[in-house]
Formats: structure tokens, sequence, C-alpha cells
């Protein structure tokens, strides 16, 4: 990220989110984004994986400059290059388990029920592949959302406080589960305000008013 | 697992336990599967969850279609009647007041015809202009994992698609049947109508019907879906705190 900030505009003011990023994370490396609320910390995870775009700067990620795609490209990318977790899991609410981690490809030529249902089994999740999110723990419903975000092998999984909804035995295998995706190869970056939950990270980036807290 | 699945990917019902065997056994699971099936496992699926709204525009479709059918098919049977009279009228005034009733039966059906259309329209216009303000977050979902717009408007159109197929099923079923019954009662003399022929409901009519319901119903909802797609990823959030 070079240079990104990014306003909203309120009405009669504006607020600044984010303000001159600066910021180079590494393939394959696990970040931990923290900060208070409002710091910024979802609006970078947004910019990052294509959710939304820097209103000065510019996002360079796997080689594509964000800013410069167009709204197709965007699209395409975030269906083949990233991963997302939510905070409030954000599953269709009348499709049930297996249904939503294929969701992605439901436009495709290709798609791999098996490797859903492998994802399943891999969360624990193969007795609840017929339930609908609304039948589901919390916990559950971060693992279909966390099977959702891995079931189009994406290169970069971006998770924002993934463990902010679920108790701490369930944030914990959460977060183990999110570090297991290491071995691919796979770069990392959780945002959370919980210290514990960034320390299993290799590097951990503050953010404060929307600028990077200098380490 | 007793409860059958039903993916976006296809619309057949299987159990997931099955499914499930054949995985762990090493098998086969599906094969690709072509693309409308896939979008219509999801607006099936769509539909069962909102089934209350769903049945509520499949009735008023259901009833505007009737009421198409009826008088498109009363009416050809009425100008094929009074054209009947008209030739073997000996008098030429009295043939020409046939057919000036004729056109006047006629431009009255059109007006009843387009309010029959117009019921269908807004029937299904409604229901999906209410079925979308309720689901932003939902499409705000299907763009954030990568549906593209493109795709959002194919989904909005197909389910108002669904929705008026359904309707005209109905309705042209119970349009047919209404048109066999007047044209029953006319044929016994029943009813008050002498200048009624036989109100035969022709492929015309079902393929006007289908139109009307089923085209009208997708093109109405053609440009709220447009505007619909244009929901941004980041509407996902709105509300949480």
């Amino acid at each position: 990220m070079i240079d990104v900030s990014r306003t909203y505009d309120m009405g009669t003011s504006t607020v600044m989110a984010l303000d001159g990023i600066n910021l180079s994370v590494s393939r394959g490396e696990f970040l931990a984004v923290v900060g208070p609320s409002g710091s910024g910390k979802s609006t970078l995870l947004n910019l990052i994986g294509g959710l939304d775009r820097p209103s000065e700067g510019r996002v360079r990620v796997l080689g594509s400059d964000l800013s410069n795609l167009s709204e197709e490209e965007m699209t395409r990318f975030r269906r083949e290059n990233v991963g997302m977790v939510f905070q409030f899991f954000h599953l269709i609410p009348h499709l049930n388990a297996l249904d939503n981690i294929m969701i992605s490809r439901m436009f495709e030529a290709d798609c791999s029920v098996e490797r859903a249902l492998r994802l399943l089994d891999q969360l624990g999740l193969k007795d609840r592949m017929s339930h609908l999110p609304g039948e589901l723990s919390g916990g559950e419903q971060q693992r279909v959302s966390l099977a959702r975000a891995l079931f189009n092998e994406p290169d970069i999984l971006l998770a924002d406080e993934p463990t902010g909804n679920v108790d701490t035995k369930m944030g914990s295998s959460i977060v183990k589960l999110l570090k297991d995706q290491k071995k691919w190869g796979r770069t990392i970056i959780l945002v959370s305000h919980d210290m514990n939950v960034a320390r299993e990270a290799d590097r951990i980036v503050e953010l404060k008013d929307g600028r990077v807290v200098p380490g | 697992m007793s409860e059958p699945c039903v993916t976006p990917f296809r619309i057949k019902t299987y159990s997931c336990t099955d499914l499930y065997r054949q995985y762990n056994s090493g098998g086969q699971i599906l094969g690709t599967v072509k693309r409308p099936v896939r979008a219509g496992g999801y607006i099936l699926r769509l539909l069962e969850r909102n089934w209350g709204r769903g049945m509520l525009t499949i009735l008023a479709v259901t009833v505007g279609v009737a009421f198409l059918v009826v008088f498109a098919s009363l009416n050809s049977g009425i100008q094929d009647h009074l054209e009947n009279r008209a030739v073997a009228e000996n008098d030429p005034k009295v043939a020409q007041h046939y057919e000036d009733l004729g056109e006047i039966v006629s431009k009255w059906v059109m007006v009843l015809l387009a309010v029959a259309s117009l019921l269908v329209m807004l029937s299904v216009g409604n229901a999906i202009l209410i079925s979308l303000s309720q689901r932003k977050k939902e499409l705000a979902i299907l763009r954030a994992v990568g549906i593209s717009r493109g795709q959002i408007v194919q989904l909005v159109v197909a389910e108002a698609a669904v929705l008026s197929l359904y309707g005209f099923i109905l309705g042209a079923s119970l349009g047919a049947c209404l048109s066999v019954l007047f044209d029953w009662m006319f044929t016994n003399g029943i009813g008050t109508s002498a200048l009624v022929g036989p109100s035969l409901v022709t492929p015309g009519v079902v393929l006007m019907a289908a139109l009307v319901s089923v085209g009208m119903g997708s093109l109405v909802s053609l440009p709220l879906a447009v505007s619909a797609s244009r929901v941004e990823p980041v509407e996902i959030f709105r509300g949480e705190v």
C-alpha cells in the first residue's frame, strides 16, 4: 500500500478512515493488524480485499494495482485471489452450509463438491452440511465462513475480527485454522483488537486514527 | 442428516448422508452441471424461504393470466360469431352493424387485456422490489465473494421469471377451464349472450399469456435488477457496530 488514504463523505463532514498508509506484506506472511475501534483496521482489510477502493494512493496486491481494475476485474480478483472471514460471518441465510461454501462458484463451469466436503470434514462440520446458518452456533458459522473463504484456494486470506463473536476456545481453534493456512503458502492478514490473538501472527501492525503507529 | 440438500449447483434433491457416504468411499460426487440449473437451485431456495410473499405474487399473476386467457378466448368467440352473422346477413346495414359491434367489443377487450397485463407486471415488479429491498445485504455478500453485477441481474430476472412462470401455468390452466365452462354454458343456452360463438383457447392465446406473464414479468424486473446489482460489497458492514 503506497500513501493510501480513505475518506468517507458523511454529508456535512468528512471522516478520514485511513491517512497516508504505507504497508508492505510478504507472500506467505501472517500479519496481524491491531488497534482501537475506528482506527481503520477494517477499512485497510477491505482495500486489500478489493471490497473498497482508496480515495488516494495505490494498493498493489499480487502484482495488480487494484486502483486501476475495472469493476469486473475487481470482482474476478476477489473471487480468484481473496478469501474473507468476517466477524458477523455473513452467510446466505437460506442456503445450507454446503451451498454457502460453494456460493462463489455458482456461475462457474467447474465446481468441486468434493472439495467443499473435504473442507467441511477438515473443519469438523461434516454433520452440519445440510444445516442453515440459523441452525448453527457462532463457532460453526465462523468455520463455514472460513470454509467458504478457503473454497477457491485463495492466495490471500483476510480475517476481520474472526474471533469477535465466538467463545475463547472456539476463537483459539479459528486462529489455529488460520495459522495452518501458512503451510499452503497463503498470506494471512488478520484484524483484531485482541492482543492474544494478534500474538499468534508473524508480525503485528498497530493502527491509530487511520495511521500506522511506528513500531 | 436426513434433511435433503439442494445445492445452487443442481436442483435435484439428494440426501446429504448419501453424498457424504459417496465422498468417504472415494466415489465421484457430482459432475459439472449447466449454469441455469445451478442458479435455479439458488432461486428455489430463496422462494422457499419467502414462500408467503411468493405465493401472493403467484396468485396475483394467476388471476391476471386467467383474465387474459378468458377475455382473449371469449373475444375470439365473439368475433367469429359476429363475422358469421355479418356474412349471413342480407341487409348491408345490419351486416355493417355487426362489424361495428365487433370492433367495439374488440376495443373493450383490448382495454381489459391491458389492465390484466398491468396487474401481472405490477405484481411481479412489486414482489421483486420488496424482495430486493430486504436482501441488500445478501446481494452485497454475493458481490463480496465474487459474483459479478451481471450475474446478480441474471439471478433477479430469473427469480421474476420463475414467479411469473408459476403464475402463468396456474393462470393459463384456470383461464382455459373457465373458457371451456363459458363455452359449455353458451352452447347449452345458459347465460345471456346469443352473440357468443365457441370460445376456444387457441395456441395464440396461450402464447400471448406466456409472453405477457413471463416476458413482461422478467422485463419489468430488469431495471430493478440492474439497480440492485450496483450494491457495493462494503454494504455488508452496514448496521454493524
